[in-house]
C-alpha cells in the first residue's frame, strides 16, 4: 500500500482528474482539513492497492471546478465539502444546494475564531442538556 | 409438472415441519427464566467505594463523561443512561475500584435519571516514616 | 411527454427502511426514470468530536460510528493512530482483529440477508437468518463482552484475550454454523420467488460501478475483483485471501456474493484459529501521533478509509471517515434507473445501506 500526496494548483485538478481516469484510477475520497490559514483538500485515487493524492492549498470560501464531469461518484464528497466547510463547487453533477447534510448551524467543521471547548463540562446531576427547558432544569436541580 | 414440483415441495417442507416439531424453541421466555450471560459480558459497572482514592481518571478519561467525583463531599456519581460499559474506567483504575457486573442494569425512567451515587469510604493508610511522600 | 413524469417521495420513513434515507423517484407510468437520493437526518458530527477526546479513548467512539461493523472502524481507526505513531502490535493481537473482523462479517451478511428476505415478505427465511447470527453474537459476547459494541480494540494492541481451549471450541461450533448456513443460504440462491424478484433488476455494469467508485459486494457483484483484504493489512497477507466475484451485475449477484462470502469468512476464521500465534496482546503505547495516515480496512459493506491527521498533542486534529455506502450511493442511483417502482425497495437494500454509518 504506497501512499504519495502530490501538491497541485487550484486550476491544474480537473486536468489531474481527467489524467487519472484515463489511466484507470478510481476515486476514492475527497478531504478537506483545516490547517492553520487555508484549508487542504486532498483528492485520493487508488488502483489495485495503491493509493494517490492530489492535494491543493484553498482559501476559506473559494469557488473550486468540480470533478464530477470524470468521475460521476464525486457528487456526493463535493456537496458534504459544500454543506460542511463552505466550499462552493461549480459544474457538480447533482447540487444539492446545501441541502445534502442539513445542519442545524451553517458550516459547522470550518474553522471557528476560538477554539473548540476541550471538554465538555458534566453537572453533577448527571450531563443537563443544554436545550432543556428551565422546568425541567429546575427539577433536576433537586434531584 | 406443476404437480410434481408441488409435491416435492411438499416433501422438503414436511421435513422442515418435522424438524420444528422435535426442536426446542431458540428464544428464551426472559422474565421468567432468567437471561444468560457470560463470564466475560460487559453489564454493567461495579464500584468499590472502599477502595476509591478520588484520584479522577476514571472522569478524565470516559469517553461519554459519566462518571463525576466530588471530593469535597467523598462522593462518586456514575449516570447509568450515558455509561456505555466500554471498560475504560476499569482498564485504567490503579486501584481495583471500578470492575464489571455481568447482568445488565435494570431499566429505570426517564425522571429517575439513572443516577448512583457512591459515598467514599476510603481512608488514606498512614504512612509514619515518610512523611513528605505525598501520593495522589 | 414530460406531461406524463411524476415525483414520487421514497422515505425517509419506509417499511423496508431501518434507518432514513429519502429518495425522489421520477416516475413514468410503473418505470423509475431518475433518483436523487438525499441524507442528513442522523448527521451526528462525530468526527468533530476528535479534537476533544484522547486518541485512545475516542477508539470507543470511532466504534459507534456505526453499530454492525463496529469492530471493523476500531481496528481501522486503531491502525490509523499506529501507522501515525510507528506502533508494531503483537501477532496474536493482530490475529485476534482479523478473527473478530471475520466474525463481524458473518454477522453483517447474516443481518443484510435476513432483513432481506423481510422486505421480500419472506418472514420464516428472516427468522431463520437472524437466529443463526445470534449464535455469531453469542461467540462475541463470550470473547469480547459485547454483542454488537465490541470494544474489544485498543491503540496498540486488542483488550481481551481468548483463551486457545475456547478458540477450539469456537471452530467447532463454527462448522454447525456452516452447514445451518449452507440449508439457509439454498433457499436464497434457488427460491423460484427470491430469483423472480431479483435476477436481472438493477443492472450495474462493470464500468459504472468501478468509475462511481462502488466498493464491496456491490463491486464484486459486478464482477470487479476489488478487496482491500488482499493488500494484506492485519493477518490476511499470511492467511490469504481472494475475492468472491460474481458476473450477473443485478441484484441476485450481489445477494450471491453476501452468500458465498459467509463460506469464505468461516473458512478464513478456520485458518485463522489454526494458524493464532501465541504472545502477548497488547504493547504500550507512549508518545503522541503526529503527521497524517489514510487507513483502509475492508468492512463487510466494502472498504472504508479513516484519514487520521495528528499534531503532536494527545488530540487529533482531524478524522475523516469515507464509509462504503456513502461511495455505494452513486452506485444506487444508477441502478435505479429504469427499475420498476415496485422493485425500488429491495434494489435499495441490495447496496447495504448504513445511513448512520455514510453520515457518521
Amino acid at each position: 500500500m504506497t501512499m504519495e500526496i502530490i501538491s497541485v494548483s487550484l486550476a491544474d485538478i480537473a486536468k489531474a482528474a481527467v489524467d487519472m481516469m484515463t489511466r484507470g484510477w478510481r476515486l476514492v475520497v475527497i478531504t478537506c482539513t483545516a490547517v492553520t490559514e487555508e484549508y487542504d483538500i486532498t483528492y485520493s485515487f487508488a488502483k489495485d492497492n495503491d493509493l494517490r493524492h492530489y492535494r491543493m492549498t484553498v482559501p476559506e470560501g473559494e469557488l473550486i471546478p468540480s470533478i464530477g464531469a470524470f468521475y460521476g461518484g464525486a457528487f456526493v464528497y463535493e456537496n458534504e465539502i459544500h454543506d460542511l466547510y463552505g466550499f462552493t463547487f461549480t459544474g457538480m453533477t447533482i447540487d444539492f444546494g446545501g441541502t445534502f447534510i442539513r445542519a442545524a448551524v451553517p458550516y459547522p467543521f470550518r474553522k471557528k475564531e476560538a477554539p473548540a471547548p476541550k471538554i465538555t463540562k458534566v453537572t453533577s446531576d448527571g450531563g443537563k442538556r443544554a436545550n432543556q427547558k428551565p422546568a425541567d432544569a429546575a427539577k433536576e436541580d433537586v434531584l | 409438472m406443476y404437480r410434481l414440483y408441488g409435491e416435492m415441495r411438499a416433501m422438503k417442507m414436511l421435513k422442515t415441519i418435522l424438524k420444528q416439531l422435535s426442536n426446542k424453541p431458540v428464544t428464551t421466555t426472559f422474565p421468567a427464566e432468567p437471561a444468560r450471560y457470560f463470564d466475560a459480558t460487559r453489564g454493567h459497572i461495579v464500584f468499590d467505594p472502599s477502595k476509591c482514592t478520588s484520584c479522577t481518571i476514571c472522569v478524565k478519561r470516559c469517553p461519554s463523561q459519566a462518571i463525576t467525583v466530588d471530593r469535597v463531599a467523598k462522593l462518586w456519581t456514575i449516570d447509568r443512561f450515558r455509561c456505555v460499559i466500554c471498560n475504560q474506567c476499569v482498564e485504567l483504575c490503579s486501584f481495583d475500584a471500578v470492575s464489571l457486573g455481568t447482568a445488565y442494569s435494570a431499566s429505570v425512567t426517564a425522571d429517575e435519571r439513572g443516577t448512583e451515587t457512591f459515598e467514599i469510604t476510603y481512608v488514606r493508610p498512614k504512612k509514619p516514616k515518610k512523611e513528605h511522600g505525598n501520593e495522589e | 411527454m414530460t406531461g406524463r413524469r411524476t415525483v414520487i417521495p421514497f422515505g425517509p420513513q419506509h417499511p423496508v427502511l431501518p434507518e432514513p434515507i429519502h429518495l425522489d423517484l421520477v416516475v413514468e407510468d410503473e418505470f423509475v426514470v431518475e433518483a436523487i437520493p438525499s441524507i442528513g437526518y442522523v448527521h451526528r458530527g462525530l468526527e468533530s468530536l476528535v479534537d476533544r477526546r484522547e486518541y485512545a479513548d475516542f477508539v470507543y467512539l470511532a466504534e459507534r460510528i456505526c453499530g454492525i461493523c463496529s469492530f471493523t472502524h476500531s481496528s481501522t481507526f486503531c491502525q490509523g493512530v499506529e501507522g501515525l505513531m510507528d506502533i508494531e502490535i503483537p501477532a496474536r493481537a493482530n490475529y485476534l482483529r482479523t478473527m473478530w473482523g471475520e466474525y463481524s462479517r458473518l454477522h453483517s451478511h447474516l443481518l443484510w440477508l435476513g432483513l432481506f428476505a423481510d422486505s421480500l415478505g419472506f418472514e420464516s427465511l428472516f427468522y431463520n437468518a437472524w437466529k443463526i447470527r445470534e449464535s455469531i453474537l453469542n461467540e462475541f459476547e463470550a470473547t469480547t463482552g459485547g454483542r454488537v459494541i465490541q470494544g474489544a480494540c485498543k491503540v496498540g494492541g486488542v483488550c481481551r484475550d481468548v483463551s486457545n481451549e475456547f478458540l477450539s471450541g469456537m471452530d467447532k461450533r463454527l462448522d454447525d454454523i456452516e452447514t445451518e448456513m449452507q440449508e439457509m443460504t439454498k433457499v436464497f440462491l434457488s427460491d423460484y420467488t427470491l430469483k423472480k424478484r431479483l435476477v436481472g433488476k438493477g443492472i450495474l455494469k462493470p464500468d459504472d460501478a468501478y468509475n462511481l467508485g462502488a466498493v464491496g459486494p456491490v463491486a464484486r457483484g459486478s464482477g470487479l475483483a476489488m478487496d482491500v483484504r488482499t493488500s494484506g493489512y492485519l493477518a490476511y497477507g499470511d492467511i490469504g485471501v481472494k475475492p468472491v466475484t460474481t458476473s450477473g451485475c443485478d441484484g441476485y449477484a450481489r445477494c450471491e456474493v453476501r452468500c458465498k462470502e459467509l463460506f469464505q469468512s468461516a473458512d478464513l476464521i478456520h485458518k485463522i484459529i489454526v494458524a493464532m500465534p501465541d504472545g502477548d496482546i497488547a504493547t504500550t503505547v507512549k508518545g503522541n501521533p503526529d503527521g497524517e495516515y489514510f487507513s483502509r480496512s475492508e468492512q463487510p459493506r466494502g472498504e472504508v478509509v479513516h484519514y487520521l491527521r495528528g499534531n503532536g498533542t494527545k488530540y487529533l486534529a482531524q478524522l475523516r471517515v469515507r464509509t462504503p455506502t456513502l461511495t455505494n450511493l452513486p452506485s444506487l442511483v444508477v441502478m435505479l434507473a429504469g427499475a420498476e417502482l415496485a422493485d425500488v425497495p429491495q434494489l435499495v437494500l441490495t447496496i447495504d445501506p448504513c445511513i448512520g454509518c455514510m453520515e457518521r
